[in-house]
This record gives structure tokens, sequence and C-alpha cells, in this order.
């Protein structure tokens, strides 16, 4: 029988671990990855012809699509406005699997997971502390990313004198909900690959390694469906990505309970 | 199979009854029965006999296919409670290296559900016992060896348990602190179980009540060192050490003796009737150089070897 107390005392004795022995590094790609949104942004804004044909045609069909009217930067505020969710989902799933590495996946290989299987814990409860301890680093993380990225990629808009109404309301901001969802898959499969793979974690080849690419790819189908030109709302892709990303999780994290057993990390 | 303890009741601090592990067609251990009880019980047997797979189905981190285990009565795989009362030292120390020994401890005592309190306490606590509170700042990184042995056993001691699991826990120790150790280990045991795996037939000779031998998946004995004596015959044994170099090996297999080396001599078993002067006079007949002679009393070496040629 799971415990919910227990889980929550352990993952948060996980979280400060993790805090603890990784310090200023756990914000080393938040930020990194915030700064480069921002990056991108003022290269819409000052140099919109370096960007990609394909990408200058998305923001174009985003502006027509989402803007009643637009002055200033006109791509960098489509970019912000529009693709930014999507964008923000790809690094925020690209910030999880090294957290959920030093969580799950060090541990296994360094043989630690062996003695924390022998603490007062259902081994269903070790698994799910593990996820959700990684579940509240990489929200973290995704906040310090997307208030970074956002918040900087904002000021570059301020000051380039932008000004715009949207035909489609405030509703166009709900996909920023989109990275937390992304980033929470992200974890979770991580999670699940470093226990089921723990060499995966000190190597960094083989099966594990490969089944990683599954923590990116509901943000790479985001990223292609509203950039590619398909068509679809990017309100829809994001709302629906919003959703559907979190069902998955949901169900995974209540597979991962009956799925996981000792002998995978012994 | 020998066995010296009752049957278990809810105070045994650790009862296995029956218990099987099979990794896919290789069979672990074979309906391993061992009832513990407060003192040292070591356990031997060769590399691949079961020794870590007992550990950690006794631990209560791998559950067995078949058969029970009960840690003071509970079972840890359905009530992980039960757990409290185990203390587990495995192969690795279990310290993240890059986090301070006081952090770490801190960390195994939240895993343990102590209260902040207590895990401070019982910190200084085992930093004394193992000598290492001078160390409780540095980061696991930092540590010797040695050192990281000696916080890993406060570690498994940290929420005081009545079970305690020790794979081979003086390995890496210089032989002042593995004597120390020992010390500790035996004061440890005055009031709890201690399950303690060992390759070094003297220190289980020293150190420990009763002994268990596993080979193949199977506990093939259990029971005191003076009972082992005489289950595998070697009580009534007399043997002598034969002060003799290298070459006499083959002078003395020729003679029909089973010799083994122990330091500078050959150990061998007397024949009825014979007297160590025999064995000695036998060998200079064959040119070999002896340079002295005494009678030695059965170990754990040569039990090992009794039970390992009954195969």
């Amino acid at each position: 029988m799971i415990r919910a107390g227990r889980v929550a005392r352990l993952a948060r004795a996980l979280i400060d671990a993790e805090r603890d022995a990784r310090g200023a590094s756990l914000l080393l790609y938040p930020v990194g990855l915030g700064l480069l949104f921002v990056v991108l942004t003022v290269v819409a804004a000052v140099a919109p012809g370096a960007l990609t044909g394909t990408t200058q045609s998305g923001l174009d069909a985003a502006l027509d699509r989402s803007f009643a009217s637009v002055s200033g930067p006109r791509l960098a505020v489509a970019l912000v406005v529009v693709q930014g969710p999507v964008l923000v989902s790809v690094f925020a799933a690209v910030v999880a699997p090294p957290t959920a590495r030093s969580l799950a996946g060090r541990r296994a290989a360094s043989g630690e997971f062996e003695t924390l299987l022998a603490a007062p814990h259902t081994h269903a409860e070790i698994a799910l502390a593990l996820v959700v301890a990684a579940f509240a680093l990489a929200i973290g993380q995704t906040l310090v990313l997307a208030l970074l990225g956002v918040g900087g990629a904002w000021l570059v808009l301020l000051a380039g004198g932008a000004t715009f109404t949207l035909s489609t309301g405030p509703v166009v901001y709900a996909p920023y909900l989109v990275p937390l969802s992304v980033a929470l898959w992200a974890a979770l499969v991580a999670t699940v690959v470093y226990l089921a793979y723990p060499q995966t974690a000190l190597s960094g080849t083989g099966t594990g390694n490969a089944l990683l690419l599954v923590a990116f790819l509901p943000a790479f189908a985001l990223l292609g469906l509203t950039t590619g030109g398909t068509g679809v709302s990017p309100l829809v892709v994001a709302v629906a990505g919003f959703l559907g990303v979190g069902a998955l999780t949901a169900v995974g994290v209540a597979a991962v309970a009956r799925w996981f057993r000792p002998i995978r990390v012994l | 199979m020998a066995m010296t303890s009752v049957a278990p009741t809810s105070d045994t601090p650790l009862a296995v009854e029956g218990v099987s592990v099979a990794y896919g067609d290789m069979e672990a251990l074979s309906t391993v029965t061992l009832h513990l009880e407060a003192g040292v019980t070591a356990l031997l047997g060769p590399n691949g006999a079961g020794k870590t797979t007992l550990f950690r189905v006794g631990a209560g981190i791998l559950p067995p296919d078949d058969g029970t285990v009960r840690v003071a009565g509970r079972d840890p795989f359905a009530d992980p409670a039960a757990k409290a009362a185990v203390g587990y030292l495995g192969h690795g120390p279990a310290l993240d290296g890059r986090r301070s020994v006081r952090a770490n401890l801190d960390f195994w005592g939240r895993a343990a559900g102590l209260d902040a309190e207590e895990r401070e306490r019982r910190t200084a606590d085992v930093a004394e016992r193992f000598a290492f509170a001078d160390l409780l700042d540095r980061p696991g990184d930092a540590l010797s060896r040695g050192q990281r042995q000696r916080v890993a056993l406060g570690r498994a001691l940290l929420h005081d348990p009545a079970v305690l699991f020790l794979d081979e826990p003086t390995s890496g120790l210089d032989p002042t602190t593995a004597d120390r150790l020992r010390a500790e280990l035996a004061d440890l045991a005055t009031d709890r179980a201690l399950l303690y795996a060992t390759h070094h037939l003297h220190e289980a000779a020293a150190l420990a009540d009763r002994i268990a031998f596993l080979r193949d998946g199977r506990v093939i004995e259990h029971d005191d060192v003076e009972q082992l004596r005489a289950e595998t015959g070697l009580s009534d044994e007399r043997l002598v050490a034969v002060e003799a170099g290298e070459t006499a090996e083959a002078s003395l297999r020729a003679l029909g003796y089973d010799p083994r080396r122990e330091d500078d001599a050959w150990v061998v078993s007397l024949r009825e009737g014979e007297e160590p002067a025999d064995v000695v006079a036998a060998l200079v007949d064959r040119d070999v150089e002896v340079s002295g002679v005494r009678r030695v009393e059965a170990d754990l070496n040569d039990i090992y070897r009794r039970l390992e040629g009954r195969r």
C-alpha cells in the first residue's frame, strides 16, 4: 500500500539533497536556455533577416492569424506571443532529463539505490518519491526558464516599442501552461529510463540513451505543428498539447508504481 | 543441514524461512532458512554462493520468489515500517561525494523517518563511535576509503537498528582501524543481531558467535564454531603445524597427508597412533628441512575445507 505522506517526506529529502549537491548548477540550463530565448527575440527584433525562411513564414502566418494590429518589431512579437510557449517547451524538455539523471540514474548506478531500498518505504513509494522529486525540480527549473526567457523577451519587445492587439483575446497566453506539462513528461520519461537502464547515467550510451528521445517527442511534435505551416491554430495545438501530454504523464505516473521492481536497479 | 536455532518468535530479530530467489534460469537462493539471534553471525561462502542475495532478501530490498522473511516478527515487504529495524551496509558506502558527511547522514536519517532532533543526536553518536566527528563537514569525495567505510557504518547504524547487515565491513581498512572496528562490532552485537559477510575466516572466527556457510544458494551449515568442529569431525582431529618450506608440500602429499599452508608452516592431520615427531621424521627421511613442529587447533579454515570436501 502506497502512503502519500511517506512519498512526500522522501521526495522532500531527495529534493533537498539534490539542491544541496548541485547548488547553483541546477539553474545552469534554465538560465542558459532562458537567455537563448531572449537572444532569439533580439535577433527577430533587430535582424529579422537572420531568421530562416521557414521561421519567417511561420511567424508571418501567426501574425495574420492571431493579431488584429501590430507595430514595432513584428516578427519578434509573433515569436514571443505565439511560438514562445512551444520554444520554451522544447527548452523545458531539455532541462528535465539531466536532473532525473542526477536524482535516479546516479543513485542506481552508484549502488546508493540499494541502501535506499532498505529504508522503511515500499519499493513503489521509493520510485514515486523519485518521480515526485524530479517533477518538483523540473517545475522549478521550468519556471525559472520561462520567467527569465519570456520576461526578458517582453523587455526586448517593450524596448523596441512594440504594441499590438490580439484577435483571439488574452486566451492566447494559455499555451504558456504547455511547458509545464512537457517538463513533467520529460522528467517522468527520464526517471523511468534511468531506473530501467541505470548504466545510461554513467555511460550516456546504449538503449537507455536512445529511449531518452521519447522525453523530447511531445515538445518537438508541438514545435513541428506550430512552425511547420500545418495551418493548425497554435492555440489549439498548445491547449491540446497541454491536456494530452498532461494526461499521458498522469497515466505514466500510475504505471511507474506498478512497473518498478528493485531488481532493475540492483 | 545443521540448525541450532529454534522456531522463530516475534522477538527473533531476523527469520528467513524457505526462501528461494532465481535470476532468470539461475537459482541464487534455494529454500534457505536462517534465524538470527542477538550476536554476530558470520556469513561465509565462495563468490557466487548467494551471500549478497541473502543480504538483500533479509534486508527487505529484494522480495523472494518463495518463502518468507520476518524482521522482528514483521514482513518487511508487506509492512515497510518493519525495515526501520534494518541497518544495511552493502558493497558501496552509499555516500554522495558531492555533499558533506553531515548532509549525507541527514538524508539517510530522513529516509529512515527520524525527526530533526533525533538526526542531530544520532549523527553525533555514530560520529563519535566510529571516530569521524572531525570529518562531518567534509564532502564525501574528500574522504579516504577507510574514512568512507567508517562513515558508511555510522550511516547503517544511524537509526539504531535491531538487525545489521554488513557486507565485508573491514574491506579496505588498515589493520589498526579494522581491529578497532571489530571491537565496535562486537560491542554493538551485544543487543542486536549482526549478519556479517566476509572472506576472512580468521576474522569470522574471532568475531562471530555463529557461522553460516552458504554454497550454491544453500545454507549448508549454521552453528557456533565449536559445534561446527564437532559436526565436521574436527573436534577429534589432532593437527600439527610443520614449519617447512614450500617444497615440503609434495613430500607431505606423497606421505598421504592433505596439507594446507598457514603462515610459515604446513598444517596436517595426524593419523591414528601417530605423533608429531613421526611426521617430522618422515619428512627428514625425504631430505626436507624442518625447522619446527607444534600442535594446532582446527579453525575455520579446516571447517571450511571439510565442508567444501563434502561437495
